[in-house]
């Protein structure tokens, strides 16, 4: 069994999904947000997305990192909330001894890395393939799913 | 007290006495052969060949967390023909969470992070098949801002079917501890409801005639007591479900009850800073609210970096009246 857990970062929130794949189905096994108190200062806002990047591994036991990666930072803000805690995910990663696959926003526009019509938005065909799955399901959250997905492919 | 300062025991000199924890007393110390710097809890051994007294160190081993106290060592040893167990630990110079408490002010900010860093530590104790059974703000240690759970003296294995034999400090402990001597993940909850009560309303002192009152027993303690008036009601709804008096209406988890607090967002941190003087601190803006007298006429005055905010000042005729105006701003203020 292959487990993907795919993360996006936005101000307050970390999203994740798990993918899994067992009998050469992959479904979305779970997913979730992590909420955090974005008026920390660095050094405790670092320490506080290790801690629950931490526990979502623990709880979710992945073989595979996938996460969106952000690299022009215009805003404070964006360099803060995510591209940061990215850099604890990496570390993390690094102990755990697992790869971290990442894609920026641009690298999931197209269809074909995802197996789909190259013209076809994946983020579109998420809820088609993988479930609509309210509370905050929205594209955040289907971006970690979109990474994790992307990772799984290219495993 | 067993032991004095300057002594030494096997590898461990002794520095000063800290305090007791559950059955041992706590000294800070020196490891001499690690050259380490610790906290050595001392727990009489009654019968070494069952290492009953090392159970504490194994639970803390068992448990390691980053929001765990870490230990070092256990050291068999004996003195004045009594066994102990010297559990060596880390060392924490700021002291507890209860003597922070006595000595300074703590905003809803540190309460609400103290308590979700201690429900990651008994989330993962929990998952470990471990009931801590004596959470208070007295086995909380602070460093650097953080708080770890400490004093493992009354952990005990979850058993089959997840109810452990009684055990804990009464003014923490659940009413069904109280009415039939069980501990559950829920009378650990309830602990940790009953330690944000007493952070978030900065409780120093408990008034004797409480710890003996029904009102502990019955689990009505928060219900009689009531809140602060700052204090917001999405954090009021927290404490009250974690310190239900139903244990099937409380948290399931550990997780559930951190995943509430971190759905908090503090907007302003108040913190009292004088007689009815508060401040607080965002980005670049200094936020102080007060009350001023004069001409027998009392105002509420809210600067934000010492200049007036005429939207936030009131007069009134009485010091109650401005006051009460004070803790309503502060309580509308506080989270967003």
């Amino acid at each position: 069994m292959t487990g993907v857990l795919g993360f996006s970062f936005q101000k307050a929130k970390i999203r994740y999904s798990l993918l899994v794949e067992e009998d050469g189905n992959l479904t979305l096994a779970s997913k979730g947000k992590i909420d955090y108190d974005a008026d920390l200062e660095l050094p405790n806002l670092a320490d506080r997305w290790s801690l629950s990047l931490n526990e979502i591994l623990d709880e979710t036991k992945p073989n595979l990192l996938a996460a969106l990666q952000v690299y022009d930072s215009d805003t404070l803000d964006t360099a803060k909330f995510q591209i940061m805690p990215l850099t604890s995910l990496a570390n993390i990663a690094f102990n755990r001894n697992l790869k971290l696959q990442l894609y920026t926003g641009q690298s999931l526009r197209s269809g074909k890395p995802f197996g789909l019509d190259p013209k076809t938005r994946p983020i579109n065909e998420v809820d088609n393939i993988f479930g609509s799955h309210p509370p905050y399901w929205d594209d955040f959250q289907r971006k970690s799913v979109l990474v994790a997905w992307r990772a799984y492919r290219e495993a | 007290m067993i032991f004095q300062p300057g002594q030494i025991i096997n590898n461990l000199k002794i520095e000063r006495y800290t305090g007791s924890g559950a059955f041992g007393e706590v000294y800070e110390a020196t490891d001499l052969v690690m050259n380490r710097h610790c906290a050595v809890k001392f727990v009489p051994n009654q019968n070494p060949n069952q290492f009953d007294a090392h159970k504490e160190g194994q639970f803390l081993h068992l448990c390691r967390h980053s929001r765990v106290v870490e230990v070092y060592d256990v050291h068999p040893l004996s003195y004045a023909g009594q066994a102990y167990a010297a559990i060596e630990m880390e060392f924490f110079p700021e002291g507890s969470a209860e003597a922070y408490l006595e000595r300074s002010y703590v905003t809803a900010r540190q309460a609400i992070r103290w308590c979700i860093d201690i429900l990651f530590s008994l989330e993962h104790s929990h998952a470990n098949g471990v009931l801590h059974r004596d959470i208070k703000p007295g086995n909380i240690m602070i460093s650097n801002g953080t708080a770890k759970l400490s004093d493992f003296g009354l952990a005990t294995v979850v058993p089959q079917g997840g109810i452990g034999s009684g055990a804990g400090t009464p003014l923490y402990a659940a009413p069904e501890l109280h009415l039939n001597n069980e501990t559950t993940i829920a009378t650990d909850i309830y602990s940790v409801g009953m330690t944000l009560f007493e952070l978030i309303n900065n409780i120093r002192v408990w008034r004797d005639s409480l710890l003996i009152s029904t009102v502990i027993f019955n689990g009505s303690l928060i219900k009689k007591l009531g809140y602060h008036e700052i204090i917001p009601k999405k954090i009021q709804r927290i404490c009250n479900i974690a310190c239900n008096k139903n244990a099937s209406k409380r948290y399931a988890s550990a997780r559930l009850m951190r995943k509430s607090l971190e759905a908090i967002k503090i907007d302003l941190n108040w913190e009292l800073v004088g007689n009815d003087k508060w401040k607080s601190i965002k980005g670049s803006k200094r936020h102080q609210i007060e009350i001023e007298e004069r001409k027998s006429k009392f105002e509420t005055v809210y600067k934000v970096n010492e200049r007036r905010d005429n939207s936030l000042c009131f007069v009134f005729s009485n010091k109650n009246d401005a006051r009460k105006k004070l803790y309503e701003i502060i309580n509308q203020t506080l989270v967003k």
